[in-house]
């Protein structure tokens, strides 16, 4: 069953690991990916992963009524990214490049795209492994696939893929519009 | 288009699939129905945040070490606080500028001894000015809260991290001014206001 980050935090407080565990899988992808893309190396990534998730821990109480988690791990990890990045190069005797003038503080827009991507992530991940694939497949594929073709993969009745696929569009939809 | 479009037929036109015939008769029937209209936006959302996601998932290893830390240092119940500030409904304030880099990138030697903050949650906006008084080693920092609407911050001051034990207090003007003088170190800022007590986490002063 789908709980909301603010039921993960206050089951965190309330001493259950398992929900802590959610809350790390859920977010794991949008926190590691930040510190890679601004071109940090695979072991300032794993610091700044931690890092955060430290932060996270700490502030559990503070976050109970955050309606905005992502948006406030996407600010906190740009951050924990810059100063991982300052603290690499001062160990080097470097300086910061200026690349990373503005990287402690994403833009709003950025902010938003990776929200948005964040609530789709989730939304996909929660439906099962056949619609998944019939939405990317959909998607995705460049050259669109035959209903033949697609009912071989899933191993389902030729005649049901469009249908299911629409009960699949609708399942995202609701999903998407509950997070 | 007067009769109903198919909801796959929909899809199939926010994925891009339909031929500009089929697209243009698609077309017609959103102009008159929004909440049509509606499904398709959604739904190219989806299409652009499919195709443009790059994130990566992290380690195993790094997932497990995450997961460890909850074991490690469970979250523990404060019982040091005030009953109000327990009762105060949290809003965690995001930064929005940090004068740091940028001084940094100038090679501005020294200046690092001064810098600003800005923080906001909801209407709220926080400026900090942070300065350090060579001779003492301590830290003076001068802040101003700001709304949309007119208010007054009840009080704010500077906690342990994660916290809610006070190091420093002080009662804000009568503008949302308002001036704290501590050691250096990593504090948390909290302030009341009407019934919810903002935190700005993890100051380094």
């Amino acid at each position: 069953m789908y709980r909301s980050d603010q039921e993960l935090v206050q089951a965190c407080l309330a001493g259950e690991a398992g929900a802590w565990d959610v809350l790390v899988e859920r977010y794991g992808r949008l926190v590691y990916s930040i510190p890679t893309r601004l071109g940090l190396g695979e072991s300032d990534a794993d610091d700044v992963f931690q890092s955060v998730m430290s932060i996270v821990l700490r502030y559990l109480p503070s976050l109970r009524d955050e309606a905005r988690l992502s948006a406030w791990l996407i600010r906190t990890t740009y951050r924990e990214s810059w100063r991982q990045a300052k603290e690499a190069k001062r160990r080097r005797g470097q300086t910061l490049d200026e690349s990373w003038a503005d990287s402690g503080t994403p833009t709003d827009t950025q902010v938003v795209r990776l929200e948005r991507q964040q609530q789709v992530r989730q939304a996909m991940d929660q439906l099962d492994e056949r619609c998944a694939r019939l939405i990317r497949a959909f998607f995705f594929d460049t050259t669109t696939a035959s209903y033949e073709e697609i009912a071989a993969e899933l191993g389902m009745p030729v005649g049901s893929v469009g249908p299911t696929r629409a009960r699949c569009f609708k399942k995202l939809e609701r999903l998407l519009s509950d997070i | 288009m007067s009769s109903s479009v198919p909801y796959e037929r929909l899809i199939a036109y926010a994925a891009g699939k339909l031929s500009p015939m089929e697209a243009g008769l698609v077309e017609a029937y959103l102009n008159a129905n929004p909440a049509a209209a509606a499904t398709v936006s959604r739904f190219r959302e989806v299409s652009h945040s499919l195709r443009t996601d790059d994130t990566v998932a992290p380690p195993a290893k790094a997932l497990a070490a995450a997961k460890q830390l909850y074991r490690e240092n469970p979250p523990k119940v404060v019982n040091t606080v005030a009953a109000w500030m327990q009762g105060l409904q949290r809003a965690l304030a995001t930064l929005i500028y940090d004068s740091r880099p940028q001084v940094a990138l100038a090679g501005f030697r020294g200046q690092g001894d001064r810098y600003q903050l800005a923080f906001e949650v909801d209407d709220i906006e926080i400026d900090l000015d942070v300065e350090s008084t060579t001779s003492s080693g301590k830290r003076n920092l001068m802040g101003q809260i700001s709304g949309v609407e007119r208010f007054r911050p009840d009080s704010v001051g500077l906690s342990k991290p994660g916290t809610l034990e006070l190091v420093a207090s002080a009662t804000p003007d009568d503008v949302g001014m308002f001036k704290l003088d501590v050691s250096g170190g990593t504090f948390d800022l909290l302030i009341g206001v009407d019934d919810r007590l903002v935190v700005v986490p993890n100051l380094e002063l």
